[in-house]
């Protein structure tokens, strides 16, 4: 109790205060656990795997987990747990590149809307209400017709997608904060409308972004999964965990761990990025608790 | 009941700028893609000079930009949509024989969501922080995080792989549907239940609510006709807003289900460069979607007469 009570200043104690609130939720613990084991796979993969995730070993095809290869074997005979270890950096990369194309462009247009509103205003919302009402598998299947298959043009198809997310939620958030009295002085003692824009409204709209990216991303990584898994994404032999899971669907009756372990992974992935971004979110915004 | 027709009109009208923007968003695919559009009508076969300049003004690629995206706006109107460039049928015979099971599966989807998710909410809001509140609401997570395709792979590793009880593809039988059905609705399940959930939380602190309880009238009463009621609104909103979501879904478990509906019909579009035919399934999904986000907003006008006015 002293301890808060002296440390009650600046960034310090409010850390404190989303750590302790967050600590109380078992569920969002183990997102957190997530969050940092992810990303702790993804960069020790090579010291993680057993084995090279694309060499092949055509004398131990489709062979059941064993100790040599604790999720079995492919039908060319490689591994799936040095592969799924591998592919936990593809989904990483995808989860996090896509929400930052979303938030960058998502935030400049919410800003820019909300900000300055009219027909400007009128103008961004529409063409996100036009982005909105295609189905994002339907948009990001268009998207990857005019660029082309692989990884890095998913990312952009999926971070396109999210961009109307990020700009409504920014745009409402200035429309309230632009009212404040403190946006007023700023204003009043002659802020230009780039500083007022960049260093009073948008620190002040940082919290809700953050949310919505931690909220996002698991999104991001199921989309990239699913375009994967339909042959848009990474190809082969790269170790993408959707397309994995579509690989191994010619083996269901004799192999069923092609199959399985990846889409696991997805889903623990996922599960764990979701309870941390609910966490996340009681802690930082309480008003929003679901 | 007169606004509810002055708010269907309105709603109506407001529908054809986004349908507008969207053609054209469709339209220029067509010029987005890298190289000549030719090409891919083409696919290299080798012609001559003056075919290519028939063509060329056969597809009135020619003409200036807008005058060919009237073109294409009057010829959907007409009911040309092109036709294929794989199979040389017309693009909306293509898909007339297929939209209705895309149709069926998403229906078929939303109701399972709605039957189970609603239910499962008011009961876990009801009986807060019970073991049946937190079973519920750790399902509800599963089912928002579960990749479709995979939870598909491991229902068909079951029922068909393993026991034999239901077929792995095709939509021949009744038997066909449970298991795409079972997955479209799987991710709007949790949604559902998940935001039922709290919506009636908020709706049980409510003054009305405690006025009711105190009027004597029994719990099952006040639940589910003072408290669900008003629950509900958030829910058919949401519900609408992530309808594109649930039907992009379908695009996925068509292809795990070899189920002959747009989604199929779209992907393998893509796979093949099929210009025509990715135009026109994106376009008939994306009428869908604008066509059930309107029936669901005029189902909110009508469960909340305060929106007609506004």
């Amino acid at each position: 109790m002293f301890k808060r009570i002296e440390k009650a200043h600046g960034h310090v104690d409010e850390l404190a205060e989303v750590w302790r609130r967050l600590k109380k939720n078992k569920a969002s613990l183990f997102g957190l656990l997530v969050f940092i084991f992810m990303p702790i796979m993804a960069i020790f993969s090579p010291y993680i795997a057993l084995h090279d995730p694309i060499e092949m070993h055509l004398d131990e095809t489709l062979l059941p987990p064993s100790w040599k290869y604790p999720f079995g074997t492919d039908d060319f005979g490689r591994c799936i747990f040095s592969r799924v270890v591998f592919g936990s950096r593809l989904s990483l990369e995808v989860g996090i590149i896509a929400v930052l194309i979303a938030m960058i462009f998502g935030v400049l247009l919410g800003l820019i809307s909300g900000y300055f509103g009219g027909k400007l205003d009128t103008l961004i919302m529409r063409c996100m209400d036009i982005l909105l009402s295609f189905p994002w598998i339907v948009l990001c299947l268009l998207i990857v017709t005019i660029l082309g298959t692989g990884l890095v043009n998913v990312m952009i198809a999926v971070g396109i997608g999210t961009i109307p997310e990020f700009s409504r939620l920014v745009r409402s958030e200035v429309l309230i904060i632009k009212e404040k009295q403190y946006i007023k002085a700023a204003i009043a003692t002659g802020a230009s409308e780039k500083r007022t824009l960049f260093r009073h409204i948008l620190p002040n709209c940082l919290a809700s972004i953050i949310i919505l990216a931690t909220l996002t991303i698991p999104g991001a990584i199921l989309s990239a999964a699913a375009l994967g898994f339909i042959g848009m994404g990474a190809q082969p032999p790269t170790p993408e965990w959707g397309r994995m899971c579509s690989d191994g669907r010619a083996f269901l009756h004799n192999a069923w761990w092609i199959s399985t372990f990846p889409g696991l992974m997805i889903f623990l992935t996922v599960i764990g990025l979701n309870l941390l971004g609910d966490g996340l979110r009681d802690a930082l915004d309480p008003r929003l608790r679901a | 009941m007169k606004g509810i027709y002055a708010y269907i009109v309105r709603r109506l009208l407001l529908a054809i700028p986004i349908l507008l923007g969207v053609t054209v968003l469709i339209f220029s695919i067509m010029h987005l893609i890298p190289g000549d559009p030719l090409d891919y009508v083409l696919r290299g076969r080798p012609v001559t000079p003056e075919t290519l300049q028939l063509m060329k003004e056969k597809l009135g690629l020619n003409l200036p930009l807008h005058v060919q995206y009237l073109r294409y706006l009057s010829g959907l109107l007409r009911g040309d949509w092109g036709e294929s460039i794989r199979t040389r049928v017309s693009v909306l015979t293509e898909l007339s024989s297929r939209y209705v099971n895309t149709l069926q599966l998403a229906v078929l989807g939303i109701a399972i969501s709605l039957l189970i998710g609603i239910p499962l909410g008011v009961i876990a809001a009801v009986k807060q922080n019970s073991v049946f509140d937190y079973l519920s609401m750790i399902g509800a997570l599963f089912g928002v995080s579960i990749p479709g395709f995979w939870f598909a792979i491991v229902l068909i590793m079951m029922f068909s792989v393993g026991l034999h009880w239901l077929p792995a593809s095709g939509n021949d039988s009744v038997l066909c549907y449970i298991m795409p059905a079972l997955t479209v609705g799987l991710g709007g399940t949790g949604f559902v239940a998940r935001l039922t959930r709290s919506s009636m939380l908020e709706v049980l602190r409510q003054d009305y609510v405690r006025t009711a309880r105190a009027k004597g009238l029994r719990e099952r009463i006040v639940v589910y006709k003072h408290a669900l009621k008003n629950a509900i609104i958030p829910v058919i909103t949401m519900v609408g807003i992530q309808f594109g979501y649930l039907l992009g879904g379908t695009v996925i478990i068509e292809m795990v289900f070899a189920w002959p509906g747009i989604g199929r019909l779209l992907v393998v579009a893509v796979w093949a460069h099929d210009i025509p035919v990715i135009q026109g399934c994106a376009l008939s999904f994306t009428l869908i979607f604008i066509l059930i986000s309107l029936t669901v907003d005029i189902a909110y006008a009508y469960l909340n007469p305060q929106i007609r006015y506004e």
